[in-house]
């Protein structure tokens, strides 16, 4: 094989606000979405970004081995020398975050995300290995635990069926880093339907205001609603490297860089806006592909 | 399409065991008339009150808590910045612009649901502080200071620049304490239609012909925030302290959230902390390094001699006589030795021997007493590990 990839895990440890512009709903600063879906995602070119910042912050901008990995540049006049090493690919949404009456938030996710992911692995040769499970029905909730009443959702009530999830739940924790007990507590699977109106509708949306200091009282025009995704928040994207275009860095040292390089002793990253107000930090978990 | 719940939750209008506060506050007021009004009276049946009662007392999960305030302490310590705990002097409140039927909203964490500070708002909190008092420095320095801790000189300018800190979410680490408080405004409309009022028109003016009226809202009673405040790049560490300083002196003087002209959001530093904090991660840090360490040492070593070095080193062989000389334990190796020898571990137990029992290996028979009368220096198992040891050199 001439590329070499990993499928990066990403568990919000802050509320992300990667933003779209402007939006058309009322919500001043929503944030990125996919097209045809609508689920919340942050766009590979963020990722990019966002990784890039940190290679930069740990190497220095002019280190060669970012310009192999990542591309000349491209404010400077090499930008069309060559290619980055390394794709990129959205960070897609894996577990949603619902409010819930029934303990404080579950992870939601649906069949769809779930074959998804699938096909991911299977595309950057890692083998995942678990059964979808079933829900075509909406108003039904598949977890693992039985739970002792129905289960709410925002102001949803769902029907429980328990289903053994073992499968599912050894390859999430594998992917986030999250405890197997508390995924076995907090999944839950709904139909395709119901997971994109949620995934449209329970994202937290919170005013902002300026404040005007000498009068103490809110500044004239100044209050914007602003989207995030709440902590908690799982997100996954691809990494695939190439033999370098530049020199001969082979496509195994491209990957390295990165999940070696920039996440053995800090596993973090920050993704999207509003870093200064604590936004975007993600605890990172690499699965390397085996071959 | 699933039902709605509200229909069947009018029936049985109480919170759920273990519920998220917040949605429950959020989406399931039910305390309409059926002419979808409010009973405003201002007795204990008033609609508003009512609701608010339904969600006074502890809120948050202790354990989800604890969890969540661990993991940000370790990500803010990774990027070399700092945690502190203030508790509340009095109440405090959060978020009341927010939209409710009750008409004061509250600030709930999405997936914690507990009352918390936004970033965002600590910044601005900050700045405030910062904008508002001087402390000694000039108008120049103080724009300077404005523009690298929080991006712009003036709130409003468009920022060139990122500022130089990174301010996190302040979360309680315990459930905090809700109550309903309820302020009584006298003046009517001269508060929301003041700047147009004339003398014609008695509701707009500031009089005591006005009745107060009662308004319930939600408050938190008592609690501890943890603010974590980071810097963005590496360098500006040495101001982190000053931005702390000015958060200190933001939470004295000028208070967090809303209504602190009526004493609401004052909070002190909760000075132990911190000083616990340092030496838990001093500690930790410590624990990690020397994990590190064995690990970089036991590398190149063979899965038996990783054993055996794993073994030593949760013993405190080094320097713990006992654990290292307890019963069978040495046998217990020596007997692996002579079927596999591996020089890595033999090296290592001449070596802890030695230093433990001064001279056995030299001349383990060793007698001493009058001639006649010798009787052996060293125990019998002593003796006989030795000559096993030095039978296998």
């Amino acid at each position: 094989m001439t590329t070499k990839n990993a499928l990066i895990g990403l568990w919000a440890e802050t509320s992300i606000h990667a933003g779209a512009g402007s939006s058309v709903d009322g919500i001043d600063l929503p944030i990125q979405r996919e097209g045809h879906s609508q689920w919340p995602c942050v766009f590979g070119s963020s990722v990019k970004g966002a990784l890039r910042t940190k290679a930069e912050d740990k190497l220095g901008k002019d280190n060669t081995s970012i310009t192999y990995v990542f591309g000349p540049d491209s404010s400077s006049d090499k930008a069309s020398e060559h290619a980055g090493a390394l794709l990129v690919s959205d960070a897609r949404l894996l577990l949603l975050p619902v409010r819930s009456l029934t303990s404080h938030y579950k992870w939601v996710t649906c069949p769809a995300i779930l074959q998804r992911l699938l096909r991911d692995a299977e595309r950057l040769n890692i083998s995942l290995k678990f059964t979808v499970p079933d829900v075509k029905e909406s108003g039904i909730a598949i977890t693992s635990a039985t739970e002792a009443t129905d289960l709410f959702l925002e102001e949803y009530r769902f029907t429980t069926n328990t289903a053994d999830l073992t499968d599912l739940i050894t390859v999430l924790a594998k992917i986030t880093g999250i405890q197997s007990e508390e995924l076995s507590d907090q999944l839950v699977i709904v139909s395709n339907d119901q997971f994109s109106y949620l995934a449209k509708y329970a994202t937290p949306v919170t005013p902002h205001i300026a404040i005007d200091n000498e009068k103490k009282v809110v500044e004239k025009g100044a209050l914007w609603y602003e989207e995030t995704l709440a902590p908690e928040t799982i997100l996954y994207f691809a990494l695939s490297a190439h033999k370098s275009r530049g020199d001969d860095m082979p496509a195994e040292a491209i990957l390295n860089c990165i999940t070696q390089g920039l996440f053995a002793e800090s596993p973090y990253l920050q993704l999207g806006g509003n870093e200064t107000v604590g936004m975007g930090w993600c605890k990172v978990t690499v699965l390397a592909s085996e071959a | 399409m699933i039902t709605p719940l509200y229909k069947e939750f009018q029936a049985k209008p109480s919170k759920p065991e273990g519920a998220h506060t917040g949605l429950w506050f959020d989406r399931f007021f039910n305390q309409y008339a059926t002419d979808w009004t409010l009973d405003s009276s201002a007795k204990d049946s008033c609609a508003k009150k009512a609701w608010i009662k339904k969600v006074v007392g502890l809120t948050g999960d202790t354990k989800k808590l604890e969890t969540f305030n661990h993991r940000q302490i370790a990500l803010v310590a990774q990027l070399k910045g700092a945690s502190q705990r203030y508790t509340s002097d009095w109440h405090f409140v959060t978020g009341m612009g927010n939209s409710h039927p009750v008409e004061n909203g509250f600030s709930w964490h999405p997936t914690l649901a507990v009352p918390f500070l936004t970033g965002a708002s600590v910044k601005g909190l900050v700045r405030a502080w910062v904008e508002m008092n001087d402390e000694g420095l000039s108008e120049e320095l103080k724009a300077a200071r404005l523009k690298s801790w929080f991006g712009t000189e003036k709130k409003g300018d468009v920022a060139e620049q990122a500022g130089d800190f990174v301010f996190f979410d302040a979360l309680p680490d315990a459930p905090p304490q809700l109550a309903c408080d309820i302020m009584t405004p006298h003046m009517g409309k001269w508060y929301s239609d003041g700047d147009q009022a004339r003398l014609s028109d008695s509701t707009t003016i500031p009089a005591d012909w006005h009745e107060p009226v009662p308004v319930p809202f939600l408050v938190v009673k008592k609690t501890s925030l943890v603010f974590h405040i980071a810097p963005r790049k590496k360098d500006p560490q040495a101001e982190l302290e000053q931005v702390f300083y000015a958060l200190n002196q933001a939470l004295e003087w000028l208070g967090a959230g809303a209504k602190t002209a009526a004493g609401y959001g004052y909070m002190s530093e909760d000075t132990r902390y911190s000083e616990d904090l340092k030496t838990k991660l001093a500690e930790q840090q410590a624990r990690q390094e020397k994990e590190q360490a064995l690990k970089a040492k036991l590398a190149d070593l063979s899965p038996l001699a990783q054993d055996y070095f794993r073994q030593a080193d949760e013993g405190d062989w080094q320097n713990n006589k006992d654990k290292f000389l307890q019963a069978g334990l040495i046998e217990g190796w020596l007997d692996t030795l002579e079927e596999n020898l591996d020089a890595t571990i033999l090296a290592d137990m001449i070596q802890l021997l030695d230093l433990h029992i001064r001279g056995l290996l030299q001349d383990p028979d060793k007698v001493k007493g009058k001639p006649g009368k010798e009787k052996p220096v060293y125990k019998e198992r002593q003796r006989k590990i030795a000559h096993r040891i030095n039978d296998l050199r």
